[in-house]
C-alpha cells in the first residue's frame, strides 16, 4: 500500500532546479509501522514497492526544513517534528564527546540549546562531563542539577551531581548523593560503589571504603578498583596486602602499565629491588615512554653501577618531561658515576633550579663538590641541605668531612658529635671518619675512643655492608698503626 | 563530480617487486627486507571534502558489476556520495543530517545479480537507497530513493494526554495540571519531553518567586499559559525518537553478497532488526540506554548464531545473544567506548574514550586448548593516544582473517592481531583518520578507506606480504622505534664557561681562605644584626610607647 499523500520533496529550491535529480521519494508507510510492534506484527499488509518506484515529486508539500525558521503554525507535523529534534543531535553530541573533539562538541550543544531554550537533557549533561573535565567542577554541578531537575530518575545525572561533589572535596555530600543513587537505580553498579569507596577513602574510613570496592568488584572486576584497593592498604601502610591486591589486578589485565610500576614501586619500597626491576622493565615494555616507570628502572640500573644503562632510559624522559628536578637530579649522579664532574655539576643545578627546596639535589651537590675539592662550595651545600632535613645522618658526617678538610677542627668535631648522636651508633664510616679527623687534629686520645667504638660498630655490622667499601678496612689498618693500638 | 583525486596506479603495479627490476634466476635470492612492506596508496584525494566517520561510510557494489564501489555521507552538506575507481560518480541530497549508513543485500526472489541496498538513518527515519541498473550508457550509479521506515513514537501515558487535552479546552487550572503532572514524574512515569519542560519552566518559576505574592504568582501563570498555549495548538502530546546507530547482520561472513539484515538502533534504547527481506521488523529488543555503536559477530555459518553488542551511552556493553539481551553478558566499562568491533564470531573489541582497548569473549570457546567463558576479559591494549575510529579488518587472502584496526590521535594506524600489533600505518600527525572502512575497492580485494579529519579521502591498499600473525619480532612498532630515536638524542646537559672552570680552580686553590672569609663575614653579619636588633629594641620601646599615645 503505497501512501501517496505522504510523499514530498525534501527540498523546494531543488525540486525546482533538478526535479528528477534530488525529488527524493520515498513511500512512506509511517501509518502501518507504530503503535505496538510485537514480532513480525508491524505491518498489516505487504510493501508492494518495486525496485524502481519512483514519482517525480512536483507536488508542492510542507517545507520540513528546520522548526526555527518555519513560521509556528498550528499543525501536528510540526510539532512532532520540533519533538524530534529535540533529539535528533544526541547521537551526534555523544559521538563527539567520546571522540574527544569537545569543542565541535560544545559548539553543537550550545547551538540545541538556544534551540529549545536550554530544554535538552542530554546536551546540558554531556556540556556538564566537559565543564568537568576541563577543571570547571562548580559550574559542571550547576549543569548536572539543570539535567537532573529536567529528569529527577536519571541515575546517570545522580551519579554525575556526585562525583562532581567528590570532586569538590564535598565527600560526605557525595556519599548522600550516591546512596540516593543506589536506591533509585534498579541494577547494581560498579561505579557507584567504587566511587562511594573513593570518598571513604578521603574521609579515612578506610574499612568502609575497603567493603564498597569489593562490592564493586563483585559486580564486575576493574583495573581501577583495584588500584584504588592498593591504595588504601598503601595509605595504611600495609604494603604487602597492596602488593597482594595488585598481583590479584595483574592477573585480571597483566599488561596494565600503570599496575606494573605500581607494584615495581612498592617492591622498591619494600626493598626487593630485583623484583621491583622485573615489573617495572615489564611496564616498559609495555609502555617505554611513561616517566614515572622511566625513573624508576633508571635508578636501580644505576644502583648497580650501570651508568650508562640508565642514562639511556633518562634520555626518553628528558624528552618528554625536560623540567623534571627529580630526572636531572638522577642524570646529575649518573655523570658522577662516570665522573664527568662538570656535567654532574650542571645537572644538578639545573635540578636545584628546578626544585630549590629538595634537600637531597642539595646534599647530591655536596658530595660532588667534595669529591673535586671544592669545600667551601660543598659547606654551603650540606649546611642547605641539613636545615632542610635536618634528621639525614650522612649530611652531617660529609659536613664534618668538609670542615675538616676547611682546618675547622672544632666544628668538624660538632657535625660528627651531632651525626653520631643522631645515628646510634650503628654507622662505622662516622667513627672512622671521626676519628681520623681527631688524629690529624692532635687529639690523639679521643681518636682512640672513637676508634673503639668503631671497632665494636665494624663487628657488628653484617658482611654485606662491611663489603661495600673496601677503602673502610685500609683506611682503618692505617689509624690502627698510627695510633698504635 | 568533475573532481578526481590523484590516481596512482604506477605504484601498485609494482607491487611484488619493490624495486621494479625483473629477478634474476642466477642471483642468489636477497634476503628478505627488514623493513615492514609499504602500503600501497591506491588513490587519494585531499579536496573531497567529506566528514564522514565510519559510520557514515561503506563499501558495495552497487550495481551489481563486481566493481566495488565507496558510499560515504557528508552530515555537513546533508549529501551521500558515491565514488566509482576514483571518480565521485553520484551526489544525492538528504533530507536531514545522516546518523548512520550501512549496506546490506536483503533477500529477493528477483533472478539476476544482486544489489544492495544501502540505509541510512537520519532524524526519525530509516531511508532505504539502491543502486541504478545497467543501461545502454554504461553503468548507472545513481543511488535512488527506494522507501523508508518511520520510527514509531513511544507510547505516552494516558494521564499526561488527559491533563494536556483539558488544558487544551481550558477546563483545567494550569496549576491543577502542575500538580498532576508533578505527581505523575515523582511516580516515575516516563513522560514526554512537553511535560519534562512544562514542569521546569513551572520549578523554575517557582525558584524565582522569593515572595510569593500575587503579582509573581500571577506571572508564573503567564508564562505556563503562554507555554500550554503554544503547546496545546498542535495537538496532543507525543513522544517521539530519532535513530543513533546502524548496524548488519551477515548471514554468512565468506560471500561479500550473502543475505544480511539491517539493525536500527533508537534513541530510547531500542534495537529493531529488519527481516531478510528487509519489509519489516522481525525482532525489537529493549535497552536501558541509547546505543552508541553497534556490532555483529560474523565467521557463523549457523543463522542466528550472531552476538549484537551494543556499545551504549551509559558506558556499558550489552549483548544480544540468541534472540535476547543476555542479562549475564553486561560489560561495564571504566570509559564510554568510543567505537566498536567484532573479531570473528567470539570476541568483541571495545576501544575506551581512556585510550585503552579491552577485549571480551561473547561466546565460551577454545583458544590453543585454552578454555575462554563468555564474559572473560582477553586482554587490554593501552593506545599511545586516544582513538579516532576504528574498524575491522576482514582480510581476504587465500583464506580470511579477520584483525582490528585503531586510527589514533598521534597519526598512526595500528592493527592488531589478538594483542599482538601486526601492522602499522604512518598517516599525518595532524591530520589524523576519523573514519576508517576496511574492503573491496574498485576491483581490489584489500583496501583501507581512510577519511582525514580535515575532509580528505585516502585508499591504500594492504600490502601483500604483510605478515598478519604477529609472530616475527621483526616487525617492531613504528613508535617502539620512535623511543629508540628518542633514547638516540643527547641529553640537553647545560653548558659551563670556561670561567666557571677557572673559579672552580682558584676555589680549589683557596677554599681555605674563602671558608674563612665566608665565615668572618657571617659573624660580622650576625652581629651587626644582633646590634641592630638592640638598637631597634631600645628605640623601638620609645617608639611603640609613641605609638600607643
Amino acid at each position: 500500500q503505497l501512501v501517496l499523500g505522504a510523499c514530498q520533496a525534501w527540498d523546494g529550491r531543488k525540486s525546482r532546479t533538478a526535479k528528477r535529480e534530488a525529488g527524493l521519494l520515498c513511500a512512506e508507510r509511517a501509518p502501518m509501522y507504530s503503535g505496538q510492534m510485537t514480532g513480525d506484527a508491524a505491518y498489516e499488509s505487504e510493501p508492494e514497492v518495486e525496485d524502481d518506484s519512483y514519482v517525480d515529486a512536483s507536488q508542492p508539500s510542507a517545507p520540513a526544513a528546520k522548526v526555527n525558521i518555519v513560521p509556528t503554525k498550528a499543525n501536528s507535523s510540526e510539532a512532532k517534528l520540533q519533538a524530534i529534534a529535540r533529539s535528533r543531535w544526541n547521537y551526534k553530541i555523544h559521538i563527539l564527546y567520546v571522540r574527544h573533539e569537545h569543542k565541535e562538541c560544545l559548539d553543537l550543544i550550545e547551538q540545541v540549546l538556544s534551540e529549545f531554550n536550554g530544554m535538552c537533557e542530554y546536551p546540558i549533561y554531556v556540556k556538564a562531563l566537559i565543564k568537568r573535565q576541563q577543571g570547571r567542577i562548580q559550574e559542571s554541578l550547576q549543569l548536572f542539577q539543570a539535567a537532573t531537575a529536567l529528569n529527577p530518575h536519571n541515575v546517570a545525572n545522580l551519579k554525575q551531581v556526585g562525583r562532581s561533589l567528590y570532586l569538590l572535596g564535598k565527600h560526605k555530600a557525595a556519599v548522600d548523593v550516591y546512596d540516593e543513587a543506589q536506591r533509585v537505580s534498579t541494577t547494581e553498579d560498579w561505579e557507584i560503589w567504587h566511587n562511594k569507596g573513593l570518598c571513604h577513602m578521603y574521609l579515612k574510613q578506610y574499612d568502609t571504603s575497603m567493603e564498597c570496592f569489593r562490592s564493586a568488584n563483585d559486580v564486575q572486576r576493574h583495573d581501577t578498583t583495584y588500584r584504588q584497593m592498593g591504595k588504601v592498604f598503601t595509605l595504611q601502610e600495609r604494603y604487602q596486602e597492596a602488593i597482594d591486591v595488585y598481583l590479584e589486578a595483574l592477573e585480571f589485565s597483566p599488561d596494565n602499565p600503570e599496575l606494573l610500576t605500581t607494584v615495581g614501586l612498592l617492591y622498591l619500597r619494600m626493598g626487593e629491588n630485583y623484583r621491583a626491576f622485573e615489573y617495572l622493565n615489564n611496564s616498559l615494555s609495555v609502555d617505554p615512554r611513561d616517566e614515572k616507570t622511566i625513573l624508576a628502572a633508571g635508578s636501580i640500573i644505576q644502583d648497580h653501577n650501570d651508568m650508562d644503562g640508565a642514562l639511556i632510559k633518562y634520555r626518553v624522559a628528558a624528552v618528554k618531561t625536560p623540567n623534571s628536578a627529580q630526572l636531572w637530579n638522577n642524570v646529575g649522579m649518573c655523570f658522577f658515576g662516570k665522573r664527568k664532574y662538570i656535567a654532574s655539576i650542571a645537572c644538578l643545578k639545573r635540578a636545584l633550579y628546578l626544585d630549590p627546596f629538595e634537600w637531597i639535589i642539595a646534599y647530591n651537590l655536596g658530595l660532588v663538590h667534595l669529591t673535586t675539592g671544592q669545600c667551601a662550595s660543598a659547606f654551603h651545600f650540606f649546611s642547605s641541605s641539613i636545615n632542610l632535613k635536618p634528621d639525614f645522618v650522612a649530611a652531617y658526617m660529609y659536613l664534618a668531612v668538609t670542615l675538616a678538610k676547611l682546618d675547622d677542627f672544632e666544628n668538624a668535631c660538632a657535625a660528627y658529635d651531632r651525626a653520631a648522636e643522631i645515628d646510634g651508633g650503628a654507622d662505622f664510616t662516622i667513627r672512622l671518619n671521626y676519628a681520623i679527623t681527631l688524629h690529624n687534629g692532635g687529639d690523639v686520645e679521643r681518636s682512640r675512643e672513637q676508634f673503639a667504638e668503631f671497632e665494636s660498630a665494624w663487628l657488628a655490622a653484617d658482611e654485606e655492608s662491611r663489603a661495600a667499601d673496601p677503602d673502610v678496612e685500609t683506611q682503618a689498618e692505617t689509624l690502627r698503626r698510627a695510633l698504635g693500638v | 563530480m568533475a573532481h578526481a583525486g590523484k590516481l596512482m596506479t604506477q605504484s601498485y603495479s609494482h607491487d611484488a617487486d619493490p624495486s621494479g627490476m625483473t629477478p634474476n634466476p642466477d642471483a642468489p635470492r636477497r634476503p628478505k627486507p627488514k623493513t615492514p612492506p609499504k602500503w600501497l596508496d591506491a588513490w587519494s584525494d585531499p579536496m573531497a571534502n567529506v566528514d564522514a566517520t565510519s559510520e557514515l561510510m561503506d563499501v558495495a557494489d552497487l550495481a551489481g558489476d563486481g566493481e566495488w564501489r565507496l558510499v560515504m555521507c557528508s552530515a555537513r552538506e546533508r549529501k551521500i556520495k558515491v565514488w566509482a575507481n576514483a571518480r565521485l560518480v553520484s551526489e544525492q541530497g538528504l533530507p536531514d543530517a545522516p546518523v548512520a549508513m550501512r549496506c546490506f543485500y536483503a533477500q529477493t526472489n528477483e533472478g539476476g545479480k544482486r544489489k544492495p541496498n544501502v540505509a541510512v538513518a537520519a532524524g526519525n527515519c530509516v531511508f532505504i537507497f539502491r543502486g541504478g541498473g545497467v543501461s545502454a550508457y554504461g553503468t548507472n550509479s545513481t543511488l535512488r530513493p527506494y522507501y523508508k521506515f518511520t520510527l514509531p513514537s513511544l507510547p505516552v501515558e494516558p494521564r499526561e494526554t488527559e491533563v494536556w487535552r483539558r488544558l487544551g479546552n481550558d477546563s483545567l487550572t494550569i496549576d491543577d495540571a502542575f500538580n498532576e503532572l508533578a505527581e505523575a514524574r515523582d511516580a516515575g512515569a516516563p513522560l514526554t519531553e512537553r511535560t519534562l519542560e512544562f514542569l521546569a519552566l513551572g520549578e523554575e518559576e517557582l525558584n524565582n518567586d522569593n515572595n510569593k505574592n500575587g503579582l509573581h504568582v500571577n506571572a508564573r501563570n503567564k508564562r505556563l499559559a503562554a507555554f500550554v498555549r503554544s503547546q496545546t495548538v498542535a495537538g496532543p502530546p507525543t513522544r517521539p525518537t530519532s535513530a543513533t546507530a546502524l548496524g548488519v547482520i551477515k548471514h554468512v561472513a565468506d560471500d561479500a553478497d550473502a543475505v544480511s539484515r539491517l539493525i536500527f538502533c533508537t534513541e530510547d534504547g531500542q534495537v529493531h532488526v529488519l527481516s531478510a527481506d528487509a519489509k519489516e521488523v522481525s525482532a525489537t529488543y529493549q535497552l536501558p540506554s541509547a546505543v552508541a555503536f553497534v556490532a555483529v559477530t560474523t565467521g557463523s555459518r549457523a543463522e542466528g548464531k550472531h552476538v549484537i553488542a551494543c556499545a551504549c551511552r551509559d558506558n556499558r556493553v550489552y549483548n544480544i545473544v540468541d534472540g535476547a539481551v543476555d542479562a549475564a553478558l553486561v560489560f561495564d566499562l571504566e570509559a564510554p567506548a568510543c567505537g566498536l568491533a567484532t573479531v570473528g564470531g567470539n570476541v568483541v573489541v571495545i576501544p575506551c574514550a581512556d585510550d585503552v582497548v579491552h577485549a571480551y569473549a561473547l561466546r565460551d570457546h577454545a583458544v590453543d586448548g585454552k578454555e575462554i567463558l563468555a564474559g572473560q576479559k582477553l586482554y587490554s591494549l593501552y593506545l599511545p593516544a586516544s582513538v579516532a575510529s576504528v574498524t575491522t579488518l576482514d582480510v581476504n587472502r587465500q583464506r580470511r582473517l579477520e584483525r582490528v584496526a585503531f586510527a589514533t590521535r598521534d597519526g598512526y594506524v595500528r592493527a592488531y592481531h589478538g594483542s599482538k600489533l601486526v601492522v602499522t600505518l604512518k598517516t599525518d600527525e595532524n591530520d589524523p583518520c576519523v573514519g576508517m572502512r576496511f574492503g573491496r575497492f574498485g576491483r581490489e580485494e584489500n583496501a583501507l578507506v581512510a577519511v582525514a579529519a580535515s575532509g580528505g579521502v585516502s585508499v591504500r591498499i594492504m600490502p601483500r606480504r604483510a605478515d598478519l600473525t604477529g609472530s616475527n619480532e621483526n616487525n617492531r612498532d613504528a613508535p617502539t622505534d620512535e623511543t629508540s630515536r628518542l633514547a638516540a638524542t643527547p641529553l640537553a646537559v647545560p653548558k659551563k664557561t670556561k670561567l666557571y672552570v677557572e673559579q672552580t680552580a682558584r676555589e680549589r686553590e683557596f677554599g681555605r681562605e674563602m671558608h674563612v672569609a665566608f665565615q668572618k663575614d657571617l659573624c660580622r653579619l650576625r652581629l651587626n644584626t644582633a646590634r641592630a636588633r638592640v638598637a631597634a629594641m631600645r628605640d623601638g620601646g620609645g617608639g611603640g610607647a609613641r605609638g600607643g599615645g
